[in-house]
């Protein structure tokens, strides 16, 4: 019900700056999901916008209003921590209801919303319990409940599902896209598991030591991340990075010399302030998934498989192509292949991402997709 | 048959210890129910108990009003330091603050002081204060002994619960008063009973600072007033009575114990593991 905005946020703990200079602007009924590796600020973004902690300079905005100086209590916000965060000594329905009666809520308005909220939880059968009664999707359904129940206009997840086993987070994570229908509030996620991200966001906003590396949807952090750090982070197994030589450029288009005596020319432009020549050496980065077994005569990589991991749907081979490099090649599960194998891999030339090694930027790709 | 052995060992090991341990009360009940010179003959059950030892520790001197005494001063002492310490080891345990460590290892220092080296002092605060002779000198001056180890213990439990509790009420609404009583005060209990109830014993005990604070017979505490008895001359140490006085003073304790015994022993372990 709200828009959310960073402006020129700062975060230092002591003489450590942890966030430098975040801008960011969130739209109303926006799913947010920031992710990045532990240590990135992520969760501090979070707390900054919570009011757990204070900024060091910047402004915040939620909705119309600069919530910087403003209480916690004040910003109409609710907070679902990793931990849960539930009140031992109560049952589910005080842990629900605690942030009303602290408000003053008339009794029976207070009745009424935890049952609504139980309703929406199916907690109901539950309200007698206390926490340490709960499983942990079920601690994490009663955290989320005492959120609902404020009515707040933004969300915000601190890691919600990382508590939980892997059946239970895939459970809870449809529970929440789920949540995120029915409430139609902005909500903003914190985590480090990019499926997560990818699979619940409208937005994903990627960090790395305190600075924003890439903010867009999903998809368009998979076919177009900005450099090479967004490209790694995002997709599962991660993308490779294999060095190559420019033999040539030509306009927007340029060639590159591969191991084995291939080349293959690429749709691409630098990055804007990016000078490179021929000699120069890149990084083309390939999803596993886009390299295919294919006849040795169009092969762009050739080399013995080192390793083979059988994930049942999905095989996951590591092959090595020369110049003391090896790439990860997803196959098909029905596909036949054991260590020592040589293969003769292809790739579309749409499928590939070339980076400046120096700044790691991404080249600009001129594709379809 | 060695684990025969063992339990033998294990039970008679502990049987010597639960004698060394309750002799002494044991024996001061049978004296209390002795008189005159009977106190010489060792009789393990006495002949016929003399119950009037009981009635006259209440007859001679004014023993129910030291006994309400006592009950008032560990009491008042008792909710005052752990109002002032669970209060403190919020701020001590929970705020971030220059110089936490330092006031806290002060506080440490302080109650290592032994109590002699401070009588000459707080006496002449209490008498500045008007409070000679007066139940309320003996509880401040019982507060002051007990808090440093209040505030330490409740500080130590304090710094235990979890950051993530506070901040939901936090973000619940909850001010600072409403999450020290209604989030920390119910997840304390067991730490409260544990330090309360030695704080209660210690001020129930207490002997120097009620005889030097004190003055008149009305304004004992138990433990002076149990020194201070006298026989029929004075010549004669009324050991009866005295051991009668005596049983009478620790049946409320080891009430109170008894009471308090399952929060006593999950306090004392509260932490240790996560639950």
């Amino acid at each position: 019900m709200a828009k959310v905005i960073f402006k020129d946020v700062k975060k230092s703990f002591g003489k450590v700056e942890v966030i430098h200079n975040a801008n960011l602007e969130i739209e109303d009924n926006e799913f947010t999901v920031f992710v990045g590796p532990s240590g990135c600020g992520k969760s501090t973004m979070l707390r900054l916008l919570s009011g757990l902690e204070d900024v060091t300079s910047g402004q915040i905005f939620i909705g119309d209003q600069d919530v910087t100086k403003l209480q916690p209590a004040k910003r109409k916000i609710a907070m679902v921590f990793q931990s849960y965060a539930l009140y031992p000594h109560m049952t589910v329905y005080e842990n629900i209801a605690f942030g009303l009666r602290i408000t003053k809520y008339r009794k029976d308005e207070i009745h009424r919303r935890v049952m609504h909220a139980a309703e929406i939880l199916q907690l109901n059968h539950l309200l007698d319990r206390q926490p340490k009664q709960l499983s942990g999707g079920q601690r994490q359904r009663v955290a989320i409940g005492r959120a609902i129940i404020r009515d707040p206009h933004v969300f915000l997840f601190d890691e919600p599902l990382s508590n939980l086993d892997a059946s239970l987070r895939v459970q809870m994570r449809m529970q929440i896209a789920k949540l995120k229908e029915e409430l139609k509030t902005t909500m903003i996620y914190v985590t480090h598991d990019q499926t997560e991200a990818m699979t619940l966001a409208d937005k994903i906003v990627v960090l790395k030591d305190g600075n924003i590396e890439q903010v867009g949807k999903p998809l368009e952090l998979y076919h177009h991340p900005r450099n090479k750090f967004v490209a790694s982070f995002i997709g599962s197994p991660k993308m490779n990075f294999i060095e190559a030589r420019i033999s040539k450029i030509v306009g927007e288009e340029v060639t590159l010399d591969l191991p084995h005596d291939k080349n293959i020319v690429l749709p691409v432009s630098l990055p804007q302030g990016i000078k490179l020549e021929a000699g120069n050496t890149v990084d083309i980065g390939i999803r596993p998934e886009h390299i295919t077994i294919c006849d040795p005569k169009k092969a762009l990589f050739t080399g013995d498989v080192q390793m083979v991991e059988h994930l049942g749907s999905e095989i996951l081979a590591y092959v090595k192509i020369g110049w003391g490099q090896q790439v990860l090649v997803r196959l098909n599960g029905e596909s036949i292949v054991k260590i020592g194998d040589h293969l003769t891999l292809c790739v579309e030339p749409n499928d590939c991402h070339l980076f400046d090694p120096k700044s790691e930027l991404s080249f600009e790709r001129h594709s379809k997709r | 048959m060695r684990n025969v052995k063992q339990k033998v060992l294990i039970y008679s090991l502990s049987l010597v210890i639960i004698i060394v341990c309750v002799f002494p009360f044991y024996w001061a009940v049978v004296s209390s129910l002795k008189s005159g010179t009977d106190l010489f003959k060792v009789e393990f059950i006495p002949g016929n108990p003399a119950w009037r030892n009981y009635l006259e520790i209440f007859k001679e001197q004014p023993f129910g009003r030291n006994i309400f005494n006592s009950v008032v001063v560990a009491v008042g002492t008792v909710s005052l330091a752990l109002f002032l310490a669970v209060t403190a080891s919020y701020a001590l345990g929970r705020v971030a603050f220059r110089g936490r460590t330092a006031l806290l290892v002060t506080i440490l220092a302080v109650s290592m002081f032994p109590q002699v080296a401070v009588l000459s002092g707080m006496f002449e605060l209490i008498r500045a204060m008007g409070l000679y002779n007066n139940l309320l000198g003996l509880i401040l001056s019982y507060m002051i002994i007990t808090l440093p180890f209040t505030v330490w213990i409740m500080t130590t439990f304090m710094k235990q619960l979890p950051k993530e509790i506070e901040e939901a009420a936090i973000i619940d609404g909850a001010n600072t008063w409403e999450i020290c009583t209604k989030i920390f005060l119910p997840l304390l209990w067991p730490a409260l009973v544990t330090t309360g109830l030695l704080a209660f014993i210690a001020a129930w005990n207490e002997f120097l600072f009620a005889l030097t604070f004190t003055i008149e017979e009305k304004a004992r505490t138990v433990p002076v007033a149990i020194a201070l008895m006298t026989g029929a001359s004075e010549y004669e140490l009324p050991w009866g009575k005295i051991m009668a006085a005596s049983v009478v003073v620790t049946l409320p304790l080891i009430t109170l114990v008894l009471i308090f015994q399952r929060r006593i022993v999950s306090g004392l372990t509260a932490g240790a593991v996560k639950g």
